[in-house]
């Protein structure tokens, strides 16, 4: 039996009107079909469209042209109220330079998508204390930001990605601001949650990190190329 | 987000920019509580004049040479002092015989050098109707007696004036007014108002006066009526015949009468005219130290948004809509009105009590300020905080996350 299509782009385009003239065509008839429990990395240099892609995968961008199916609904003509409900719901971003909100705690901030989310949310707290102790920050719980190193704020950061429990999380860069020891530890902990069956994308430029998973898919100009 | 979620993490928010927030709310407090201190300061003039008003007594008239409708401040009415009317003997002879009054005084009011043990003052003087003028107005003795029938050459001291001699004169004592000689025959309580001041007034027989001011009056002049209805009795309608009876006396018209007729209801008007206005003024004065805090309010926030682009980017990734962002910026800012409106209560609160404990100043703390100072406070912020959370909410999350 095959695992559930959580994430389908078909014909995708992305074309940016850069003044009268210049037209940037950033992405180019992208397909690609990411599965339930998948860690898939996607490659590519700076301009090769990775970031675009990125965006429109976790629905903070529409493509000019094609069809994005997210756990089968087809959302590619969404306006930002549902495409905001679909990524609260089944999207969970981790960045590069972690973005969390300074003025809340580290338990306040893996709570906040539970905060934005429509559905009705029993015991967000000790939802996310859960995930918080499954991270290990079981003792950084009421830290701010600020109180917290680049790796645990990280780690706060994929456990507010996996707090609205996503369909997929979608990784942008996650070591880019770490040393390579905690770098390797945050790489290690995407590891372990896609083998708890999580599906993981993680955006790099880095072939090393690529090369740690099973999957990878390199991005050229705009074009996938395999 | 419901709005309890939302006011706590606007509260985190503010609380992270503490001396921001600080600044900001400060505006707030300021307008808040100049506005609240102000119009109770208005009202505590209002209702100090108000129980004077009492003492004025609902069922009294006074009648003035002057005409208080054409006098600009409006107070002045209240004064003896001489001026183009005049009022005569025939006058007060024709209005006494109108049915309703239980009293009736004739008054001469002037200024006079008085002196005793070479020491000299300047002082009001009245003389007055033995048995009537007491009648008609309230007189507390506090040592020895007021005017009786049939004395001459005496004089009753006001409170303050007695005070204001080194060495205070008492019953039997002698004083000279101008250069006659009178004999104190009492001292009153301390006491009297606006309407009938009397701390700061000698009182003579209404005869004596007559001689004391008879380089400065006419023949048969007084300086004013006083007079008491009976219980019962229409003030208004009485009012309006005595100014009848008044303008067929002085051969005037309407339009230039030279007369006044004070009512309590008279004077309420008046008042209360020039009391709304004067509160109205004044809040609008202190209305623009509020709109200033709102403008600061604007301006905390449209920095707030452009400093958390990257936060709202974050929002908005993790699933907060446009509507949501706006919200959440919509309730911060009412939380620096609101919280600014409070403490400025507050604030307006101690300042008032030690107006009104440690000075004495009226104050009035009306209860509807209090809603209505944190209602409109939270309208402020509202208000200022309208256009920075429509620029939040519009802010695209890419441009914001890629901002560094």
């Amino acid at each position: 039996m095959t695992a559930k299509e959580v994430l389908r782009l078909e014909d995708i385009r992305k074309v940016y009107h850069m003044g009268d003239d210049i037209i940037v065509e950033a992405l180019k008839d992208i397909d690609l079909h990411i599965h339930q429990g998948e860690l898939v990395s996607i490659l590519g240099p700076s301009g090769s469209g990775k970031s675009t892609l990125l965006h429109i995968m976790g629905l903070l961008d529409s493509p000019t042209s094609g069809k994005r199916y997210v756990d089968g609904i087809e959302t590619s003509t969404m306006d930002d109220e549902e495409q905001a409900r679909i990524r609260g719901e089944k999207i969970g971003f981790v960045f590069q330079t972690f973005n969390l909100i300074p003025s809340l705690t580290a338990l306040e901030n893996v709570e906040l998508p539970l905060l934005l989310c429509r559905k009705q949310c029993r015991d967000r707290k000790g939802h996310a204390k859960a995930l918080l102790e499954r991270v290990g920050l079981g003792d950084r719980l009421e830290h701010l930001p600020s109180q917290l190193s680049g790796g645990q704020r990280q780690r706060v950061a994929i456990a507010r990605a996996l707090v609205n429990d996503p369909e997929i999380v979608l990784a942008d860069e996650p070591t880019g601001n770490l040393d390579s020891k905690t770098g390797h530890e945050v790489l290690e902990l995407f590891k372990e949650l896609h083998k708890e069956g999580r599906t993981i994308i993680i955006i790099t430029h880095d072939e090393y990190i690529a090369k740690t998973t099973k999957r990878m898919i390199r991005i050229r100009d705009g074009q996938t190329v395999s | 987000m419901n709005l309890a979620e939302m006011v706590h993490f606007s509260f985190d928010a503010l609380n992270h920019q503490k001396l921001r927030s600080f600044l900001t709310v400060l505006g707030i407090i300021v307008g808040i509580s100049s506005v609240i201190l102000l119009v109770g300061l208005v009202q505590g003039l209002k209702q100090d004049v108000l129980s004077q008003l009492e003492d004025f007594g609902p069922r009294t008239i006074i009648i003035t040479p002057t005409n208080p409708e054409k006098s600009t401040s409006g107070m002045s009415m209240t004064s003896f002092a001489p001026t183009s009317g005049k009022l005569f003997e025939k006058d007060y002879e024709k209005i006494k015989k109108i049915p309703e009054i239980q009293s009736i005084t004739k008054v001469i009011a002037g200024q006079t050098t008085v002196t005793f043990k070479n020491q000299s003052i300047s002082s009001g003087v009245y003389g007055v109707e033995a048995g009537v003028f007491d009648d008609t107005v309230p007189v507390e003795i506090d040592s020895g007696r007021f005017i009786e029938a049939n004395d001459r050459r005496v004089a009753g001291l006001g409170w303050s004036i007695a005070d204001s001699f080194d060495e205070k004169p008492q019953a039997q004592s002698s004083i000279y007014l101008a250069d006659q000689k009178f004999k104190v025959i009492g001292v009153l309580k301390e006491g009297g108002n606006s309407f009938a001041p009397m701390d700061s007034i000698i009182f003579i027989p209404f005869d004596d006066a007559k001689e004391l001011f008879n380089k400065s009056l006419l023949k048969d002049e007084i300086s004013a009526i006083r007079l008491t209805l009976k219980e019962g009795s229409d003030v208004d309608a009485v009012a309006a015949q005595i100014e009848d009876i008044l303008l067929a006396s002085h051969r005037v018209t309407e339009d230039d009468k030279d007369f006044g007729v004070i009512t309590s209801k008279f004077i309420n008007d008046q008042f209360s005219e020039v009391m709304n206005l004067l509160s109205l003024f004044l809040a609008a004065i202190a209305s623009i130290s509020l709109i200033v805090g709102g403008i600061g309010i604007a301006n905390t926030m449209f920095m707030s948004v452009l400093e958390r682009r990257k936060e709202i980017g974050t929002m908005k990734a993790v699933g907060a809509s446009q509507h949501e962002i706006r919200n959440i910026f919509l309730v911060e800012s009412a939380m620096i009105g609101l919280v600014g409106g409070f403490i400025g209560l507050v604030v307006a609160g101690a300042i008032g009590f030690v107006l009104l404990y440690g000075f004495g100043v009226a104050f009035v703390f009306d209860p509807l300020a209090i809603w209505g100072a944190l209602a409109f406070s939270m309208v402020v912020g509202l208000v200022s905080g309208t256009f920075p959370a429509i620029e939040a909410a519009k802010i695209d999350p890419i441009e914001a996350l890629r901002y560094e």
